[in-house]
Parts: structure tokens; C-alpha cells; sequence
């Protein structure tokens, strides 16, 4: 059975950077989801988040080729910030930082708790399970 | 100008039209087993047949030259997204 995973911007950048320089387990998520093992879920908020970074770097064209390729793929999930994001959210008694919450609550949409991450806060205060590197 | 050759050989069809890819065409393309391939029917008759690629397969390094992103840029573009009012 495929396992899914939802990833941030920092992996989406990984993806499409020098292999050599990945970390190992990002180089494994990348293999997983080529042979169909994994399915990543992309925010859109992530997304936006790599175009700000790479429009800053002057390499939109670069940015658009990933995005084709990202919507071409298999095992590769685009997931618009919609209304039931919101409504997972309203489960939520405790305010958070709205970036944060929005991608925690995109695993809930998927029914996974994976997400791939450095950042310690979606272990912390989401419960979710953190696959990180150093 | 390169020059581009062509490989050849002829195989018998077997049942429902089976044909096997010669192991070391196989090889050369890294071909294994359970990888699915393209094929498509020409309007000469021919038929092309292509290993399929995962975009993720594509080790361009598109990125090149760009920097993974730092602690302080994520906090950055975070406050783009939300602004906060200090």
C-alpha cells in the first residue's frame, strides 16, 4: 500500500537540488515516490512559499519547470488551502501560527501523519510524526 | 554534426503479441523489471517504445546555484504570508 506523506518548502526546494548535497533521507523520499511507494502531498502554501524564495533568486523560469514537473508526476499530490482545511482548524481550541496550522492540518485532509519537516513545532504542538534530517 | 545509430534486430511475435526487449538494450537503458515504458503507434507504421521517465528521475539540478533555504528565510517568508504587527 502506498504511505503518504505531506512535505514543506524545504523539501520541495531538495527535490530539484544537487542530489549529491540532499540529505539521505530526502534522497530515500525522492526514490520512494519515483517507484510509487510514497505519495507526497504538496501544500500550496509550501509552494507559495519556494516561489517567494526562488523569485527572489531570479530563477522564476527554474521555478515553473518544477512546477510542471510537480503536476505531471505520479505519486504527487497538489493540495489547495481550502474550506475543510478550515473546518479541521475549527477542531483546534488553541490559536497557532496560522502556516504552521494550515500545513498540519493538510495531513489531517489526507489522514497521515507524516510530514516531512525540520521544523520541531508540528511534533510539538500537531502530535504529528517528524521525519527530519540535520 | 553527431552522427546517431540505430540498433536493429528481428524477433518473433509470441502470444498476445509479446516481444522482449533484448537484455542488453535493457541495460543500457536501466530498464528493470516491473518499470513501465511508453509506447506509441506511428503514422509510418513503426512503433516507438520509450522507458517512462518520473519527472523526479531528472537530475538536472534545476536549482542550481540557489542556497537550500535558512532559518532566517523561513521566518521571513512565514511573515510574508501572515503579517504580523509589530
Amino acid at each position: 500500500m502506498t504511505e503518504k506523506v505531506v512535505i514543506d518548502a524545504q523539501v520541495l526546494f531538495y527535490f530539484h537540488y544537487d542530489y549529491q548535497k540532499v540529505p539521505s533521507i530526502l534522497q530515500q523520499l525522492k526514490k520512494k515516490v519515483i517507484t510509487g511507494e510514497i505519495t507526497v502531498v504538496l501544500p500550496t502554501i509550501a509552494i507559495a512559499e519556494l516561489l517567494w524564495k526562488m523569485r527572489k533568486a531570479g530563477k522564476l523560469s527554474a521555478f515553473k519547470e518544477a512546477l510542471n514537473r510537480w503536476e505531471n508526476s505520479e505519486n504527487v499530490i497538489i493540495d489547495e488551502f481550502n474550506i475543510e482545511i478550515i473546518k479541521l482548524m475549527l477542531k483546534n481550541v488553541k490559536s497557532h501560527e496560522l502556516h504552521d496550522e494550515i500545513i498540519a492540518m493538510t495531513c489531517k485532509k489526507h489522514d497521515t501523519d507524516i510530514i516531512y519537516s525540520k521544523d520541531k513545532k508540528f511534533k510539538e504542538i500537531f502530535n504529528l510524526q517528524l521525519k527530519s534530517w540535520n | 554534426m553527431k552522427s546517431q545509430m540505430t540498433e536493429k534486430i528481428t524477433q518473433k511475435v509470441s502470444s498476445n503479441g509479446r516481444i522482449v526487449i533484448p537484455k542488453e538494450w535493457r541495460d543500457k537503458l536501466a530498464i528493470e523489471d516491473k518499470n513501465e515504458v511508453e509506447m506509441e503507434l506511428k503514422d509510418d507504421k513503426t512503433i516507438l517504445i520509450k522507458k517512462k521517465i518520473h519527472p523526479f528521475e531528472i537530475e538536472d539540478n534545476l536549482f542550481e546555484g540557489v542556497t537550500p533555504f535558512t532559518e532566517e528565510e523561513l521566518e521571513e517568508v512565514k511573515k510574508s504570508l501572515f503579517p504580523i504587527e509589530e
